[in-house]
This record gives structure tokens, C-alpha cells and sequence, in this order.
């Protein structure tokens, strides 16, 4: 009886008026739509517009169309020194990064090595650490006045000066080749295992020896995933702000990240709005021809790919002997990259900064904690980051959930553009999106505001969280979202009863990767700081500038920390997890 | 009572742009069981998503009990959730974080007003209780075996008494034997229950067993419609013959003009057969010759042939054993007639044999080129 009164009364409702409103999907599709439209669009016009402003234009309202700014930016000598830089300071890290990042990945891959629980756990906690921490590390270390090594070269060798200094191009090759060893890791173990080692089988069976088999099987099968890596890491060091930051900025060894932040925050005079976005449109169009190659050739590494129903063991080389260099190497290694941290830990425990040494020990003591957690900007910068972490990490991750939606489920256009518009911030660099924000809400109260950052970072990690989220929902069968619409439920109930719980695991590894992130990131607090929106990443910078060496240290040491015990249980549960499915 | 006016759907997607569903028009009467039959991609899915309204047709008419759920031209369209449908699914679609029970319970639960948590509790074990799963309510989904998985979505889609039944080849998933178990129980329960049920399949077997009705669907049309027996009997185009007969389609010549009781003569590649022919063909016309199994006889090479109407001599070779019968290839000069043989009588092979084609079990059918 009641059946029928409902289906009376739907009936009634004039038919005109269902097809202009529309499901709940479809509403929610196109405000999320608009939404990124805004958030991703909005910056990067007004960085177009304010380019092409006259040069010293007090405004950054479009005011025709003026090339000056690039006129000055690409007039020399000072731009060919910076491109120099640029290129020498990006292939630098990424050989550094390649070389040691391919030989772990081989060694625990393909060999039988005995570190391999070690290398990969210690991969996995170094999402922990940000880069520009372990840049102040190394600053402790090397630098020419008092730093640790150096004072320890100059005391075994008898020296006058310090041999070495941190403040170079060749120190900021370094630093930055090994912040960015554990994520070339993780790309190449990835090529690594989805190379099926049938192929090289085949190629020994059919009479290939070890060298030719790798000449003319592996090494060709590999190549355009490695070249992929290379590519997308390049455009990693390009955007790099954090440590030419750090170390550059007194060096003078300029970079274009770099440079853009010197104009953009009036360093040297007054700002320079107009030329600041030159290069920042420059530093654009140089990183969206990488991803352009990056994709290409993923594509092509892609065919090669091998779906892997069926899991193969692989054949691993056995090391023999081997085993020792090996072990040495990378054992030196985790040495080489817990330095840094060692050192922090030790100047976090000291009143003072002083050169390790045994006679320092009876001075340790955990003041500079007491006095850093007492401070009333840091109390600040832990609640501002808090509700920084949580917001961003929660709606970037909706709009992730809604955008993938729309790009898995719907044949229709606005799938498409949705998707194209989140995919977009991979190919902007962080630094010229912080810039493009600041310019955007410059003159609006929004200005210095924690909202600012929140912005920012939800836009920039928006990509990463579509990318994990859509790639779960594929994976999901129609018919489950089907049967539940069709057994009564709308939009929204049959997401949050049928699809938000099955991809739960994808949507707890999105949020906390984006939270992670979004703490450990300097670079838009920095060059959207202002005294209201000071968190915990431009807290420590601001300490150490100061400079406050012990608080500053103890800062980083209790971010790491904080830092570690989110990411730690994390990785091993969605290791566990992959495991898991992967045994099905 | 469901009815469907005039549905068509084209994909823009797709290359070249081919309508799935064009201008289908049915009529399926409260309480029967109707099936859409048809090869796969032909469009038979289309339609069933059309009428839970997991697609958009482009235009037409779907009307339930005599309600629109989506008109073409004034702009109705029910989204799926009030369309108060049950469905089951190829795939089965359980939903693997959740209980057996909460699993037949969601259509319940998503009832407005909200029905209490003790009627809920009654009317899903008693929808367990149809299927026989009272037993594992609070297993999880994942850890039943294809078979229970199938009754669980049986008792998701009954359970709050839709007012249509949608079955996407609910069997295709099952083996063999557990196929037919289930198609027994499936067409039991649907009976018992008096349900307006519409069940695509592929499954020609499947169709004529449990329909009441069957629509024949190829390359999005409604080709032919009736009931199994119809269909079977009469197909009315090689296609039909070909997919649900699976019978020997013979091309022939019409070369005597029809008596009064419409007898001729067809000339075929392995003699001249007499039969009775439809009106509209006549003679001189090209015809397909539609010789289903049973409508050959095998007898002993040694039977007379000479003067007797309709009887062949033929080599029978590459026999096959399926149990309880033996499919062998009847040759006769080049053209080959596939023929049933009594399992019991043993004979070598190649053997001569004389086949007769019983004329009244034929189905002469106009043949375009």
C-alpha cells in the first residue's frame, strides 16, 4: 500500500524538474569539479598574467601583455650561470641517486644479500626523515668553521683549513643524490620486479651467457623503465627547494628554485613579482616537457610489463664471496645516511653546540628540549601544524574519493577534464605553486593565514591521493556499486557502505602518506609564512636561523621521531597487506 | 507488468558508433519469467541495465505496473534506488566486508520509512531460508563456495519483495553440474514466489528450460518472441535457428510450385527433399532448410532408398560419445548433417547408412544472400 503511495507520488513530480536536478552524484561531481577547477587553475593564471606585467609593476592585476620579464629573465650572463647551476645541481643528484639506488635495489632484489630486511626497513623509515633536516645535519657536519668532520680532518691531518665545505655545488649534489636514494629505490625495485625473470631464462636455455643475456635481454627490457625513473627524478630535483635552500642560499649557488623564492620574498630590495613568475613559468614549462617524457616512456616500459597472475620466484644471483664488499658498501652507506641524524641528536643534547668528543658527554643534558617544547611559537607551530596535517590529509583525500570517482565511473567528459586537473599539480613544480597561491591571495584576508597553506597543500598532494584512490576503485568491481544502487541505496549510501570500506586500506595509506607529507614540507610554509601561520617545518627553520643550534636540533630530532612513529607502523602494515593480497 | 516502448541506447564511446539497443519493444506480464536471449554483445545486458536504471537509454518508454520509470520524451528517469528492484548479478557482486546476513539485510535497511531492526532480522532469515543459507548468516562472504554466493545474491535481490526480479547470467559463473542444480532451484523458487522475473542469458539450453517467454535479441533487435516451444519449433530466421536449434541449416532451391497443402519440392546439396512451405515462398526462391537432430532418422546402409521420398544414403563418420547419445557427421557428397545415433547399437566407422529427413519436423526459411 505504501509502495504504491510512493510510487504515486513519484510520479507526479513534474519530469522536467528530475532532469534538471539531477542525482546527488552529479551535484556533488560538478561543486568538486569546480572546486579543483579553482584550486588548480586560479594560481597558475594569475602567475601567467602577472608575467606578463611590465617589469616593477606594482600590481599583480593583468595589465596587457608585456614580455619584459622574460626579456630580463633569459638576458645573460646571469641566466646561463643559473640554468648551469640548475642542470649541473640536477644531473648531479639524480647520478648520485640512480648509482646508488639501482645497485640496492639489485642487491636486494636479485641477490641473495643478507641486508636485505635491513635496507628495505631503513628505506621505508627514511619517509620519516624531511630532506631539509638531514641538510642541517650535514650543515653540522661539514661546514668550514666548526663542523664535526672537518674539525676531525683537521685534527688527524694537521691541518690549517678545513678540507671541506657544505657549502658548495659538489656538498649539494651529494646531500640532495642521497635525501632522494630511498624513493629511486622504490621506483626501481618496482621496474626491477615487474620484469619477468622468465625472459632471461629463456635466454640462458636458448644458449645466452650471463653478459650477453644482460647486454642484449635485460638491460634493454629495463632501459625505458629506468630512464622513466631518471626523468621523473630530475623534475624531483628541479622542483627541489629545501635543501638550495639551506645550503645554497650561503653558498650563492643559486638554483631556480631558489632564485624564484629570493624575488618572490624580497631577499635582496624590494619584491619582484613579474620577473619572479617569469621563471616561474619557465621552471613550469621545463618540468610538464619532463613528465610529457616521463609518461612516454612509462609507456613504453609499460609494454614490456608482464601481469603477473601467477606469482614466479626469481632466480636470485647468489653473491658467494661477494657478500662482504657488499655488506661493507652498504653498511657504509647507512653510516653515511644516519650521519646527519646522529649529529642532531647529539647538538639536541648539548647547552651548546661543541664538536662530539668524550670530554662533551658529562655535559649532556635535555634542556634544549624543555626549553624548545616551552616555547610559545613552537606551541603555536604544533597546534597550527596539527590542524594542518588533519585537514589537508582529509580533504585531499575526499576530493580524491569524489574525483576518482568521476574519472573510474563516468564515460562523460567531466570525468575526464576532473581527472587531467588533478593529474596537473604532478607536473607543477612545488615552489612556483607556493609562489602562484601567494600571488593569488596576496591582497585577500586569506593572506597569512594557516587557510593559505591548507590550500596549497591540498591542491598539491590532491594528485597523489587521486592517483592511489582511482587505481583502487579499477580494481573494484562495478556490479558491487551496481547491486547496492539497485537494491535501494543512493549515491552516497552506496559509497559509504560499499565502496569507502572495501578501498579502506588504499584510503588509510593516501591519508597518511599525504599527512606525512604535509608535516615534513617546507617549502609552502616558507614562502607562505607570515607570524600567524608558523608551523612546525618554518618553526625549525626560523630556530636555526636565529640561531638557536641546539633548540633547532631538538626540534628536528623530536619531528623525526613524531614523524617515524606515524610512518613506521604504516609501511609494515601495508607491506603486510600487499603480502597479503599479493598471496591470493 | 513491465513494458518497453520503442528503447534505444547507442554508446558515443565506441568505434564506429552502433546502437546496443534499437527500438526494442516488449511486454512482460506480471508473474511470468521472461528471458532475453541472445549472443554475447548483443545487447540483451543493455536492456536489463536499462530497466534498473544503471543505464540511460536515448529514448523510448520503461513502464513498471503501469508507472513510467523513464519516458524519453518527458524527461522521467527513476534513478536505480527507487526503482524498488532486486537484481542479481553476473559477477554475483557479495559484498566481501560484510556478513552473509547484513548482505541480504541492505535493501531492507535502506527502506524508508525505516523498518525496525526485529522485522529486518525476521524477513532476511526468512529470504536465508528460501535459499537454504540460514546456516552461515554470519559468515563472511568471501569464505562461501560460487553456488552459495549465487543464493546469497538470490536472497539480497528477493528479499524486499521488488517489484521486478533482474537475473544478469546469474549461472554463467557455476560449473557444470552445480549450473543445473541451480537452474532448477532458481526456476522452483521464482515459481513459488510469483515474481515478474526477466533473466538474460546466453544459454539457449537455459532459456528454453526455464521461460515462460523468451525474447530472441540480435545486434540490439528483438528478432523473435514467443514462447520456448515457439521458438524452437518455429524459429523464424536462420539466426534463430542457427542459436537455439543448433540444428543443420541446409541451403536449397524451391523447384516445384506448392500444392494445395502447400507441399514442394526443395533441391539440396544432398537431394531433393518434399516439404511443406511457408506462405510468401514460392517456387524458384532461395531457402534455408532448417533440419534439426530429431528430425533425421538413421536407419541400417541397407535400407531401400529408390522411390521413397526424403531418404538419403550418407557415410556416417567422427562420431562422438556424449553419453546418452552418439553425435556423428552424416556425409553425403560434400555436405555434412550433424545426426544422433543410438548409443546402444555398435557399428563401424566409417559406416553407409540411410538417413531420413522428416519433412513435417523441418523448417524451410527464406534465404537472402
Amino acid at each position: 500500500m505504501r509502495h504504491a503511495l510512493f510510487a504515486a507520488a513519484a510520479a507526479m513530480v513534474p519530469t522536467r524538474l528530475a532532469r534538471l536536478f539531477p542525482g546527488e552524484e552529479r551535484i556533488i561531481g560538478s561543486v568538486v569539479f569546480v572546486a579543483v577547477l579553482f584550486l588548480v587553475s586560479g594560481p597558475l593564471l594569475i602567475l601567467i598574467s602577472t608575467s606578463l606585467n611590465p617589469t616593477g609593476a606594482a600590481s599583480i592585476l593583468p595589465s596587457g601583455l608585456d614580455i619584459s620579464n622574460y626579456v630580463r629573465a633569459f638576458s645573460p650572463p646571469d641566466t646561463l650561470y643559473l640554468l648551469g647551476n640548475t642542470a649541473i645541481y640536477t644531473l648531479g643528484s639524480v647520478f648520485i641517486a640512480l648509482l646508488i639506488g639501482s645497485s640496492l635495489a639489485w642487491l636486494t632484489e636479485r641477490t641473495d644479500f643478507r641486508l636485505q630486511v635491513a635496507v628495505r626497513l631503513m628505506i621505508f623509515a627514511w619517509m620519516a626523515v624531511p630532506p631539509f633536516v638531514s641538510a642541517l645535519g650535514w650543515i653540522q657536519l661539514l661546514n668550514p668553521g666548526n663542523g664535526a668532520i672537518n674539525v676531525l680532518l683537521r685534527t688527524v691531518f694537521d691541518l690549517q683549513a678545513s678540507p671541506l665545505s657544505v657549502y658548495s655545488l659538489p656538498a649539494m649534489i651529494l646531500i640532495t643524490g642521497l635525501s632522494m636514494t630511498p624513493t629511486t629505490f622504490i621506483m626501481i625495485s618496482g621496474v626491477f620486479s615487474n620484469m619477468d625473470h622468465r625472459l632471461e631464462s629463456a635466454a640462458h636455455v636458448h644458449g645466452g651467457a650471463r653478459l650477453a643475456t644482460f647486454r642484449r635481454i635485460t638491460l634493454p627490457l629495463l632501459a625505458p623503465g629506468l630512464l622513466a625513473v631518471a626523468i621523473f627524478q630530475s623534475m624531483t630535483v628541479i622542483q627541489t627547494f629545501d635543501i638550495p635552500f639551506a645550503i645554497g642560499l650561503t653558498a650563492r649557488v643559486p638554483v631556480m628554485s631558489t632564485r624564484i623564492y629570493a624575488l618572490a620574498t624580497a631577499v635582496e630590495g624590494k619584491p619582484e613579482y613579474g620577473l619572479a613568475s617569469a621563471y616561474g613559468v619557465v621552471l613550469l614549462v621545463i618540468a610538464i616537457i619532463l613528465i610529457g617524457l616521463y609518461l612516454r616512456f612509462t609507456r613504453i616500459g609499460e609494454r614490456f610489463r608482464v601481469v603477473t597472475g601467477k606469482g614466479f620466484r626469481p632466480v636470485r644471483q647468489k653473491l658467494g664471496a661477494a657478500q662482504i664488499p657488499a655488506t661493507v658498501l652498504v653498511v657504509a652507506y647507512f653510516v653515511v645516511m644516519l650521519l646527519p641524524l646522529a649529529i642532531l641528536l647529539w647538538s639536541s643534547l648539548l647547552p651548546y653546540y661543541q664538536t662530539p668528543s668524550i670530554g662533551a658527554l658529562s655535559h649532556l643534558t635535555l634542556q634544549s628540549y624543555r626549553n624548545t617544547i616551552a616555547q610559545p611559537m613552537i606551541i603555536r607551530a604544533l597546534g597550527n601544524t596539527i590542524i594542518l596535517v588533519l585537514s589537508v590529509a582529509t580533504i585531499a583525500m575526499a576530493l580524491s574519493v569524489v574525483v576518482s570517482w568521476m574519472a573510474v565511473r563516468s564515460r562523460g567528459t567531466l570525468g575526464k577534464a576532473v581527472t587531467a586537473l588533478t593529474f596537473a599539480p604532478i607536473a607543477i613544480p612545488q615552489i612556483v605553486f607556493a609562489f602562484a597561491i601567494l600571488l593569488l591571495y596576496l591582497y585577500s584576508p586569506l593572506y597569512g593565514t594557516l587557510l593559505v597553506i591548507i590550500i596549497a597543500h591540498v591542491t598539491i598532494f590532491m594528485a597523489f591521493g587521486t592517483r592511489m584512490v582511482s587505481s583502487a576503485m579499477l580494481q573494484l568491481h562495478q556490479e558491487l556499486e551496481n547491486a547496492a544502487t539497485v537494491s535501494g541505496a543512493s549515491w552516497l549510501v552506496s559509497m559509504r557502505r560499499v565502496v569507502l570500506p572495501l578501498i579502506f586500506p588504499q584510503l588509510l595509506n593516501g591519508w597518511l602518506w599525504i599527512a606525512t607529507h604535509s608535516a615534513r614540507d617546507l617549502t609552502v610554509p616558507i614562502l607562505l609564512m607570515t607570524s600567524g601561520n608558523v608551523v612546525l617545518a618554518s618553526a625549525l627553520w626560523t630556530i636555526w636561523e636565529y640561531p638557536d643550534i641546539p633548540g633547532a636540533s631538538a626540534l628536528a630530532v623530536m619531528m623525526v621521531v613524531g614523524l617515524m612513529l606515524l610512518v613506521v607502523p604504516l609501511q609494515i602494515w601495508s607491506a603486510r597487506y600487499s603480502n597479503r593480497s599479493a598471496g591470493n | 507488468m513491465l513494458v518497453l516502448r520503442h528503447l534505444t541506447k547507442t554508446y558515443h564511446g565506441a568505434r564506429p558508433v552502433v546502437p546496443s539497443v534499437r527500438d526494442v519493444s516488449l511486454e512482460i506480464p506480471r508473474g511470468s519469467f521472461f528471458t532475453l536471449l541472445g549472443p554475447s554483445g548483443c545487447g540483451k545486458t543493455t536492456i536489463l541495465h536499462c530497466i534498473a536504471g544503471l543505464e540511460t537509454p536515448d529514448s523510448g518508454d520503461i513502464e513498471i505496473d503501469g508507472v513510467a520509470v523513464f519516458s524519453g520524451a518527458s524527461g522521467c528517469n527513476e534513478p536505480p534506488h527507487r526503482r524498488r528492484l532486486g537484481m542479481v548479478f553476473q559477477s554475483y557482486a557479495i559484498w566481501p566486508h560484510m556478513s552473509v546476513f547484513d548482505n541480504v539485510a541492505f535493501p531492507l535497511q535502506q527502506q524508508r520509512p525505516r523498518l525496525a531492526a526485529r522485522d529486518i532480522k525476521a524477513r532476511v532469515m526468512t529470504a536465508l531460508s528460501l535459499v537454504r543459507l540460514e546456516a552461515v548468516a554470519d559468515k563472511l562472504a568471501p569464505f562461501l563456495s560460487g553456488g552459495q554466493q549465487q543464493r546469497v545474491a538470490l536472497a539480497r535481490a528477493l528479499v524486499h519483495e521488488p517489484r521486478l526480479l533482474l537475473l544478469d547470467e546469474p549461472l554463467s559463473n557455476l560449473d557444470a553440474k552445480l549450473r543445473e542444480e541451480m537452474r532448477v532451484e532458481l526456476g522452483r523458487l521464482v515459481r513459488q514466489l510469483g515474481i515478474t522475473t526477466i533473466f538474460v542469458t546466453h544459454d539457449q539450453a537455459e532459456a528454453l528450460t526455464m521461460s515462460d517467454r523468451i525474447a530472441l535479441i540480435d545486434a540490439g533487435r528483438v528478432v523473435q518472441q514467443g514462447a520456448p516451444h515457439d521458438i524452437y519449433y518455429r524459429p523464424n530466421s536462420t539466426f534463430a535457428a542457427r542459436f537455439v536449434c543448433g540444428g543443420n541449416i541446409v541451403p536449397g532451391t524451391v523447384v516445384s510450385a506448392p500444392d494445395m497443402q502447400r507441399q514442394a519440392e526443395i533441391d539440396t546439396p544432398f537431394g531433393r527433399v518434399a516439404c511443406a512451405l511457408p506462405t510468401g515462398i514460392n517456387a524458384g526462391d532461395d531457402v534455408n532448410l532448417v533440419v534439426r537432430p530429431d528430425s533425421l532418422r538413421v536407419c541400417n546402409g541397407d535400407a531401400p532408398v529408390d522411390g521413397r521420398p526424403n531418404f538419403f544414403h550418407v557415410d556416417i563418420s567422427d562420431v562422438s560419445f556424449m553419453g546418452d547419445f552418439i553425435e556423428g557427421i552424416a556425409l553425403s557428397g560434400s555436405t555434412a548433417l550433424r545426426v544422433r545415433l543410438d548409443p546402444h547399437v555398435q557399428v563401424q566407422m566409417p559406416h553407409a547408412a540411410v538417413v531420413e529427413v522428416i519433412a513435417q519436423r523441418c523448417v524451410v526459411l527464406p534465404r537472402k544472400e
